[in-house]
């Protein structure tokens, strides 16, 4: 399902289900998820708290707990090689090098007891097999190029502000020169001034190197700044997939629809904000049939059951929606 | 606005309900805990009704029977008098539980009170309060224990106020930060505003909201006050000879402690079982009561 | 630094102040007569007399306090009443017994309680998790003069290994030690275990396992350290314990350190013995207190910085 056309894809999932089993209750974080990535573009993977980004984030390095997380299935295919499938000292080797991710907060991604060189320096040690005084220079040469002073290397995380902070996880996520990098929320934990500072840092830095990158938000602003491509994801379902302008221009699922009724429009007409009705679905107890139907404004008799088929709205761009009165 | 603050002060109670249910359903999943509290509910029984159940009168010298090692007769042997010792455990099970209950609640009633009076009038008052207890705190546990006993003297009465008043300090500090930690809570605010009268706020509001704490505290150390006890008796300093608390069971069993290892084993296994189940039970009621601890 | 060290040394005097006069009033109030104590059998109510007015007990409360504190400068703690001897004499040939047990069981209690600690928590759920947790509450159940007799019935009364009581070579402090540790490490394991599994779960070791660690460096690379300041802070707490534990162990070894001193004071009523035992080992205590304190600081930048900044005047 949802395939782009070929070219040169670079980061390929297919059908990812993951799953948190606890004693209490089964969660569906992820259920059967593709989407594709081309070399060298940003894909935004958009969606509300809880809805499995970071989820997804995890699965494609590797990082999730594991009690609770179980993956029940699906590839992840990096450069045609099965990221799922390799043992644990490979995958050693492709986390922090191939692919690399900046977090939500930084307040708490670094280590409170390190200093931050340290901990920009660790990463090129182990990945480049250079000497320790080595990995000093280039660790300085990336504080200075995130925009940090070589002189505070020696300096703990506390003693940083927030976007500092960001910045320094920054310098750790592109150490190494990954070929794909993940952010999940760069900017979510921040000032809105900084935000944008560090959305051009990691882009300037993005096209300097041709990284690939998954960016998961929740906010469309970023998503409109950034992306090439944009997956919308609801319940753990991708639900609808295309270019940007196909999401921006031409939005064909009810929720993708009402995610833009939420955003204030300056010029647009003075029509008040038309918040999507409802909460989202209890994950460990989600409704049959259409994810949305309970809060969809079309929904009609046959979206409350059975399998939702992927429609194709135009050249790459699918959405999972019967449409307007259960069609199709 | 009348419903608001009914709504507020009525929210504590309607909470406190909820959550005991709640912490009950928690505490029953817990298998350590449910196995920690049927022992405990055990020696309870034993405290109770040991006298009635001895085989024979734990006083009963019998020097023809003299350190006899467990047999059909005698289940825990006879010590070096010929005394049946399971009627010895038996009926001393109650003074180690007494004095442990009773050094944890003078403890957490002193504790209580100084902690509430500290919290609440806080300023100078509180500064004296707590600058005691950072000079009582200065003394390890044990000594002050061994020099309150040392004071006091020996026998029941004084070994259960010697380890109640050295755990005053704890319960205290306990006390007084939780309140201190509720007082920080809009209803309490809410509460004042209404015109509660400190005494009102102190009852209804903070203490209902600081006892989580206290409770695993004093289930806690009731079983640290059961062994400070026998330790204080094996010292000297604690309960005397004729009774058969357990730490006097274990102290008079040294001397045998080659030919009749049992007399020693038995009365400290007996010791270190309640210990582990008020240790087990203690844990689970932690766990129970706030669960972000758990994971 | 330097700074930082001679404010926590003022901050402990009026604390050590504090337990000198509340130990003093705690036995001027208590019963007890020193002229009967000291005079035993050849009681005679004049020589009674005589004594209490020769060692000032006739004086007033605060002049009695004030004498004490101002010989306590010179180190001098009065005289045993019971056997006449000098207690700071005493106390020298003994401390150092004390304090050698003490920090034995300390390095004991810090090395394994820390290692089951971090076995038991990166096994989470697993046995040696189960293994780790149940030795530590059966520690912290069995009470430690208990497990003293029993060592001694182990390995000195029947493999006949190690000497049962007294004082001698470094074979003697083997028991003793091993004993007193025993309630540390069990502590001190469920301490690192709940701590550890706390930064467990912490963004920073998500991320360190992003970089692409492998599970031993993030262990003691980056959970360890973090884990390990709580941990220190129970270390420095279990002194209290280590300290108060070798008063009972000493008993129980017949070995001749300030605890058994302390014992043997409570049981004759010696008040001269019972309250200078009892001021140097909360003073040891407090003392130790300090260094962890300091301890704490160099581990911790959140705590480093605050008194570097005032040793560089340097601002943020």
């Amino acid at each position: 399902m949802m395939k782009s056309d070929g070219g040169d894809i670079f980061l390929s999932v297919r059908n990812l289900t993951v799953e948190y089993v606890t004693k209490q209750e089964t969660v569906q974080a992820v259920n059967s998820v593709s989407f594709d990535l081309h070399k060298g573009k940003t894909l935004g993977l958009v969606g509300e708290t809880g809805a499995g980004k970071t989820t997804i984030a995890g699965a494609i390095l590797g990082v999730l707990p594991v009690p609770p997380a179980v993956t029940r299935g699906g590839e992840i295919l990096l450069d045609g090689e099965d990221l799922m499938r390799l043992d644990e000292a490979t995958m050693c080797k492709v986390r922090g090098k191939r692919v690399t991710v900046i977090f939500q907060d930084p307040m708490t991604a670094l280590n409170p007891v390190m200093t931050i060189g340290r901990q920009i320096a660790e990463v090129i040690e182990l990945h480049d097999a250079v000497s320790r005084k080595e990995a000093r220079v280039r660790a300085e040469r990336m504080l200075e190029m995130v925009g940090i002073p070589a002189a505070r290397y020696d300096e703990y995380p506390n003693q940083f502000s927030g976007g500092m902070r960001q910045r320094v996880v920054i310098a750790v996520a592109l150490a190494c020169n990954p070929e794909l990098l993940l952010a999940d929320e760069p900017t979510t934990a921040l000032d809105v001034t900084i935000q944008a500072q560090v959305l051009d840092l990691i882009r300037e830095l993005n096209s300097a190197k041709k990284t690939s990158m998954i960016l998961i938000t929740h906010d469309m602003g970023v998503v409109m700044e950034m992306c090439d491509d944009v997956a919308v994801i609801y319940a753990g379902e991708i639900i609808e997939t295309g270019t940007l302008e196909n999401i921006f221009e031409h939005p064909a699922h009810p929720y993708t629809i009402g995610l833009f009724g939420s955003i204030p429009k300056i010029n647009g007409d003075s029509e008040r904000l038309s918040p999507i009705a409802g909460l989202p679905p209890n994950p460990a107890d989600l409704p049959k049939g259409c994810k949305f139907h309970p809060r969809c404004p079309q929904a009609a008799e046959a979206c409350k059951s059975g399998e939702i088929p992927v429609r194709e709205i135009s050249a790459g761009h699918f959405c999972k929606c019967r449409g307007k009165a259960g069609e199709a | 606005m009348p419903e608001l603050s009914m709504g507020i002060v009525s929210e504590p109670a309607w909470k406190k309900q909820n959550l005991f249910v709640e912490v009950i359903k928690r505490l029953s999943l817990n298998k350590s805990a449910m196995a920690g509290m049927i022992i405990f509910i055990f020696v309870l029984l034993i405290a109770i009704f040991g006298d009635m159940l001895a085989p024979q009168d734990y006083a009963a010298i019998n020097p023809s029977e003299a350190n006899q090692f467990p047999s059909s007769e005698h289940w825990f042997g006879t010590d070096n008098m010929g005394r049946d010792l399971l009627s010895r455990v038996l009926s001393g099970c109650k003074w180690s539980v007494l004095i442990g209950v009773g050094a944890q609640l003078i403890a957490c009633g002193g504790g209580i009170i100084l902690g509430c009076v500290s919290g609440f009038f806080g300023g100078k008052t509180d500064q004296l309060i707590m600058r005691l207890c950072d000079i009582v705190q200065a003394i390890p546990g044990v000594l002050l224990n061994i020099t309150l006993a040392g004071i006091l003297g020996r026998g029941i009465p004084n070994t259960i106020l010697a380890l109640g008043l050295s755990g005053i300090t704890g319960g205290t500090r306990l006390m007084r930060s939780s309140i201190m930690a509720v007082r920080k809570n809009e209803y309490l605010e809410a509460a004042s505003a209404i015109n509660c009268s400190n005494f009102r706020i102190i009852t209804r509001h903070a203490l209902p909201n600081a006892f989580a704490p206290m409770i695993v505290s004093f289930t806690m150390s009731i079983g640290s006050g059961i062994i400070g006890a026998s330790a204080l008796t094996y010292l000297g300093l604690g309960v005397q000879a004729p009774n058969p608390e357990w730490g006097a069971l274990v102290t008079a069993g040294r001397n045998y402690l080659i030919s009749a290892p049992y007399m020693t084993i038995i009365p400290g296994l007996c010791i270190m079982l309640v210990v582990l189940s008020l240790n087990l039970f203690g844990d689970g009621l932690r766990d129970a009561l706030d669960p972000k601890l758990k994971k | 630094m330097v700074r930082y060290i001679l404010k926590r040394l003022l901050l402990m005097l009026p604390v050590i102040l504090g337990v000198i006069i509340v130990v003093f009033t705690l036995l001027y109030i208590s019963p007890g007569d020193a002229a009967s104590i000291i005079l035993g059998t050849s009681y005679t109510a004049e020589s009674a007399a005589r004594i209490r007015e020769t060692l000032g007990l006739n004086q007033p409360y605060l002049v009695q306090l004030g004498k004490y504190i101002f010989n306590l400068f010179r180190f001098d703690f009065g005289d045993s009443w019971v056997s006449g001897v000098s207690v700071s004499s005493e106390l020298i040939t003994r401390l150092p017994r004390t304090l050698l047990i003490g920090s034995l069981s300390i390095v004991i209690t810090a090395v394994f309680g820390i290692l089951l600690g971090v076995t038991a928590a990166v096994n989470q759920n697993k046995w040696q998790d189960s293994l780790c947790m149940v030795l530590a509450l059966l520690g912290t159940s069995l009470p430690g003069f208990f497990f003293a007799l029993l060592l001694a019935l182990v390995f000195a009364f029947t493999l006949q290994w190690l000497p049962p009581y007294g004082m001698g070579g470094p074979e003697y402090y083997i028991l003793p030690v091993v004993a007193n540790a025993l309630g540390g490490v069990a502590m001190l394991a469920r301490q690192t275990r709940s701590s550890m599994l706390e930064v467990i779960h912490s963004d920073f070791i998500v991320m360190a396992k992003a970089k692409g660690l492998r599970r031993r460096d993030i262990i003691y690379r980056h959970m360890l350290p973090n884990a390990l300041i709580p941990v220190l802070t129970t270390i420095g707490m279990q002194f209290a314990g280590v300290l108060g534990g070798s008063i009972i162990i000493e008993t129980v070894f017949a070995l001749p350190g300030v605890g058994y001193y302390l014992v043997t004071g409570c049981n004759n009523r010696d008040y001269n013995v019972v309250m200078a035992c009892t001021i140097i080992i909360s003073v040891a205590f407090s003392l130790v207190m300090l260094l962890v304190d300091l301890l704490m600081a160099m581990v911790d930048p959140r705590i480093k910085i605050q008194f570097s900044e005032v040793k560089h005047g340097r601002g943020k």
